[in-house]
């Protein structure tokens, strides 16, 4: 049955991208923009994208979103995408409101720009949050995942809330402050996802609250940027099930970097996340644990079709055991688990304005940022070193 | 080897003097509808314009931008030239504003003619163009030095 209505969705969703693709519609006060993708992925020993590790080549690599912006009033828009997503074992198959906003300019001058946004709004305080999903803005299909963690992606992506931002210019250059509290729904594959494939019982997220800055010196290619996050979540157990309710707090911050030049870019971002977490395995169970991550990122642009993409992207689960020694000790799941490191490259090619197909190679040590998250799933990931690649042809408009 | 280097700095005046001319002859002018209030910018707040940031004109009348095709020589000229970022960065910020919901990139137009009707027709329009005719019924915006 959800096949049924997932395959309609995107059936659905698609004819809209074509009509309004041929009456290119676009007025004053309206606007209609989309994008359609498909590709093919495969990862080897294990779940990244089969739940049951077939090894066969996947096409859960579909990406397709329409959005409209309507400007109400001088200082007021609204603006919202849909969007069907289908990603394997890496998030929720399906259609879903991806943003559904309000935009109102609170006050403006030459130099500064306040404006607050209300509803379902995206996360805007990474270097790729906000567009995870829409393939041709990404470096590449699978983002760098100690920061995009796809398991953690329905909780990264936006929340339903209130988000301001204040950017201002100034004579060393122009800054951006972002701020935004607000909470998401979680759905139960999350859940399965995040927790243990055996988990019955239902997340919920209480808030997430971010803030970051950006900074860009005047007379330089450079952004330098800054980011905090802090997010409640409680875990209500089934009656029937062997877990029981838990509490657990997430706390990020992060530093990013971007240097544009004329034939090449660099991106880094680099962070520490803490993680609380009580109850679950037993009721008084209590567990603190600081990962720590980071990637770095070259795009070598050959000219305005091809581009070439070198990435290294590192993530260690607990700072105090990098290498996992301890987290074998004490539970006998493979030391392995404890860090992952991906280290990728790509090359993109753009055969017409709005056409573009990217594809991508990664070897990859670890298994740390596979699902489930808190109860990993060994027998299926039971290699240490595995590889991953994807194609994926994209359309925008 | 040292003589050889002095001589190769002779030249470096005359490179100048090469180079500069060539900009000059093919500098973009920044174009505005005769309703914006605004008669001079810089560089700085020109990008913010370009790049959805600022919106509104000091009068609260919208900002509607207007750009040429991404490899119009007339649009990288003015990335260069006056806005003082490559034209991927610009598309790269449209992007991510269009498809998270935050903005509305501006509308591409096929050609200077479009161009300069489209500014000409629309308040608080702001587009450049390679060469302005003479009665064109459009303004044009003063850009402040960048030492300022």
């Amino acid at each position: 049955m959800t096949k049924l209505i997932n395959v309609s969705l995107k059936t659905g969703l698609l004819t809209c991208l074509a009509l309004f693709q041929l009456t290119a519609f676009a007025s004053q006060d309206w606007a209609i923009h989309g994008f359609a993708s498909q590709g093919i992925i495969q990862a080897e020993d294990n779940n990244f994208v089969s739940r049951d590790a077939d090894d066969d080549i996947s096409f859960d690599l579909t990406e397709i979103g329409i959005n409209a912006s309507y400007q109400w009033q001088p200082d007021i828009r609204f603006a919202g995408q849909l969007v069907y997503i289908n990603g394997g074992n890496r998030y929720e198959e399906g259609a879903r409101v991806d943003y559904l906003l309000m935009d109102w300019t609170l006050a403006s001058d030459i130099d500064w720009q306040l404006n607050l946004y209300l509803g379902r709004y995206k996360n805007q305080h990474w270097l790729y949050s906000s567009t995870r999903d829409v393939p041709h803005t990404r470096p590449s299909a699978i983002l760098p995942q100690s920061v995009y963690y796809d398991i953690f992606r329905d909780v990264a992506l936006g929340s339903d809330g209130a988000s301001l931002s204040y950017t201002r210019l100034t004579d060393i250059g122009e800054f951006d402050l972002l701020w935004s509290y607000g909470t998401s729904p979680i759905s139960d594959s999350a859940t399965t996802l995040l927790l243990s494939t055996t988990a019955g019982g239902d997340i919920d997220q209480d808030f997430t609250h971010q803030a970051s800055i950006f900074y860009r010196p005047e007379g330089t290619s450079w952004q330098y940027g800054i980011s905090l996050l802090d997010s409640d979540f409680k875990y209500s157990a089934d009656a029937n099930e062997g877990y029981f309710d838990a509490d657990a707090t997430s706390q990020r911050v992060m530093l990013n970097l971007l240097y544009n030049s004329q034939q090449w870019e660099f991106a880094a971002e680099l962070f520490q996340e803490r993680f609380f977490f009580d109850g679950f395995f037993t009721p008084d169970w209590s567990h603190d644990q600081k990962a720590q991550g980071f990637y770095a990122q070259g795009r070598y642009f050959f000219d305005e079709q091809l581009t070439f993409m070198l990435r290294y992207d590192r993530f260690d689960a607990n700072k105090d055991d990098r290498k996992g020694t301890e987290l074998e000790r004490n539970t006998r799941i493979p030391a392995y688990f404890g860090y992952m490191y991906d280290t990728t490259v790509g090359l993109t090619y753009r055969f017409e304005s709005n056409w573009q197909i990217q594809a991508e190679y990664h070897w990859l040590e670890g298994t740390a940022r596979l699902a489930p998250a808190v109860v990993p799933d060994v027998w299926t990931n039971d290699s240490k070193n595995w590889q991953l690649w994807a194609l994926q042809l994209m359309y925008w408009f | 080897m040292k003589v050889k280097i002095k001589q190769w700095l002779r030249l470096a005046p005359f490179c100048c003097f090469l180079y500069f001319p060539y900009f000059e002859a093919h500098s973009v002018q920044v174009i505005v509808n005769s309703s914006v209030p605004q008669k001079q910018l810089s560089a700085s707040h020109l990008r913010r314009i370009f790049t959805v940031r600022h919106r509104q004109w000091a009068n609260d009348l919208p900002i509607k931008v207007f750009v040429l095709a991404k490899n119009n020589v007339t649009h990288k000229n003015f990335c260069l030239q006056k806005l003082e970022v490559f034209p991927y960065q610009l598309e790269k910020i449209w992007g991510k504003l269009l498809f998270s919901g935050l903005g509305e990139p501006p509308l591409v137009l096929t050609d200077e003619k479009q161009m300069i009707e489209m500014v000409r027709k629309t308040p608080g329009a702001i587009g450049y163009v390679d060469s302005l005719p003479q009665d064109s019924g459009v303004e044009i915006m003063t850009m402040e030095s960048s030492d300022d």
